[in-house]
């Protein structure tokens, strides 16, 4: 009985359309889908025929978005966004807890200041009246620099003070000083310019003059961006030398003077507006200048090691 | 834009060519009729269409087309009421665009379905999903919106009868 049905069903599965009556029944579907566009195609779109045969695909690229994801988004983030809170106060705590001892404390500490000098710089360049949030990075900045300080004295006495005698090299006045004198400086990178311009022999027309005025902006931007570039390599040599070196202790320290170093130096930049051509000029020399002996300093103390 | 309803074209395409055998299938056995069958199996595929149309998502495709073919079979059958099966039986055959040998695979089962039709239609609806179209346990639970544990004892029963009807 049972070999009868089972003969049955066995048939049954050989049913099956004939090539001819498949192709036909598929053209006319085909033009039927044609004749019948889908409009509201985005809800109809990706989920009904991708979800059933990437549902595990599906699931864990949600999965990753909706934890993992976040937090590696975050790390691109910056003040104002709304995963700046994830970047700080989860990435960053969670990764400090890999820092166990004062060395890599210090070391992470270093990494926290270049995370908001990155930001602070980022701030500076992308949002107008943003003074609190810089004031806060640059008070964050600070705290951090002294930590790590504190903590890469803790166990290096001896070594501290070789680079910390380069501290005497930078003018240490330099922050209040160039304040007063740039509340002092009036003229503008922009003014500057007019002046020189009135200065030559009169232009042909009106349109002539504002042309040569933009001109002369147009230089001056660059001469200023030139400047801050070439800061930047200064900076750059430093951190090669740091890692030429293969004492810890002393490529934390060194890191430590840099990020100083690149953090006083954005107070200055920072007030650029405010400041004639030649101001930055002044403080992007005295900037460079700092750098050489600093990487200088570095050398020679590996030497003594 | 475009490119979406052209995506959308080839994937209806692949869909068809997957399942349309299976269909036919299925709907050749419950109304053992070439051209209905043929018709039914076409209008399921176009009702995909029109429920994309209308905005809907189909998660799972193979249920939603037995569904669909269940449905029209019902309709088929409700419209069809005053003819005797018999006769649907009798010009069932359709060489037009059929080869001698499906013909006669067509034919064969037919006449063993004529033994079925002693079962009441649910349980041969069941077990032609079941040991024809192979589908599983959790597809028929999908496709007659019911539970896998009732499908499972429904298929049993079924079962059970037609050994009854085989052996006298």
């Amino acid at each position: 009985m049972k070999n009868e049905l089972e003969t049955l069903f066995e048939k049954g599965k050989n049913i099956h359309l004939s090539q001819k009556e498949k192709s036909d029944m598929k053209a006319s579907l085909i033009s039927y889908a044609q004749n019948h566009p889908i409009r509201s195609i985005e809800s109809a779109l990706p989920w009904y025929m991708y979800f059933q045969s990437h549902i595990a695909v599906t699931a864990f690229t949600l999965l990753v978005f909706m934890t993992g994801g976040s937090s590696v988004v975050a790390e691109k983030s910056f003040p104002g966004d709304a995963l700046y809170g994830v970047k700080t106060g989860v990435n960053e705590q969670v990764l400090g807890l890999f820092a166990v001892s004062s060395q890599s404390k210090a070391q992470w500490q270093v990494t926290l200041a270049d995370r908001r000098l990155q930001e602070v710089e980022h701030v500076a360049l992308n949002q107008n009246n943003a003074e609190e949030t810089k004031n806060a990075l640059i008070a964050q900045i600070d705290q951090h620099i002294k930590s790590a300080t504190e903590q890469s004295e803790q166990d290096t006495e001896s070594e501290a003070s070789d680079i910390q005698n380069i501290n005497d090299i930078r003018p240490d006045t330099a922050t209040q000083k160039k304040s007063s004198e740039i509340e002092t400086v009036e003229a503008p990178a922009l003014f500057m310019a007019t002046m020189a311009v009135s200065s030559e022999p009169t232009p042909s027309s009106p349109v002539r003059a504002t042309e040569i005025v933009l001109d002369e902006v147009d230089t001056g931007e660059k001469k200023i961006v030139d400047a801050f570039e070439k800061v930047q390599s200064a900076q750059e040599k430093v951190r090669q030398v740091i890692e030429s070196k293969e004492s810890k202790k002393v490529k934390i320290q060194a890191e430590i003077e840099l990020v100083k170093a690149r953090r006083t130096f954005f107070e200055l930049k920072d007030r650029e507006n405010k400041q004639t051509l030649v101001d930055i000029s002044k403080i992007v020399d005295q900037e460079i200048q700092y750098l050489e002996t600093l990487s200088e300093s570095i050398i020679e103390t590996g030497d003594r090691e | 834009m475009k490119k979406n309803q052209k995506y959308l074209e080839q994937e209806y395409a692949k869909t068809f060519d997957e399942y349309s055998d299976a269909i036919f299938r299925h709907c050749f056995f419950r109304v053992s009729h070439t051209e209905v069958a043929r018709d039914i199996t076409q209008d399921a595929f176009i009702k995909v269409w029109q429920y994309l149309i209308l905005g809907g998502e189909i998660l799972n495709m193979k249920a939603f087309l037995y569904k669909t073919a269940n449905n029209l079979i019902i309709d088929y059958y409700r419209k069809k009421k005053s003819e005797s099966l018999d006769t649907l039986c009798e010009d069932g055959f359709d060489p037009i665009g059929d080869t001698a040998e499906q013909i006669t695979d067509r034919a064969e089962v037919n006449q063993a379905l004529a033994v079925l039709e002693k079962l009441p239609s649910d349980d041969r609806d069941i077990l032609v999903m079941r040991y024809v179209d192979d589908l599983t346990i959790e597809e028929i639970a999908d496709a007659l919106d019911q539970t896998q544990n009732a499908v499972s004892v429904r298929i049993h029963r079924a079962l059970e009868k037609a050994k009854k009807i085989f052996t006298p």
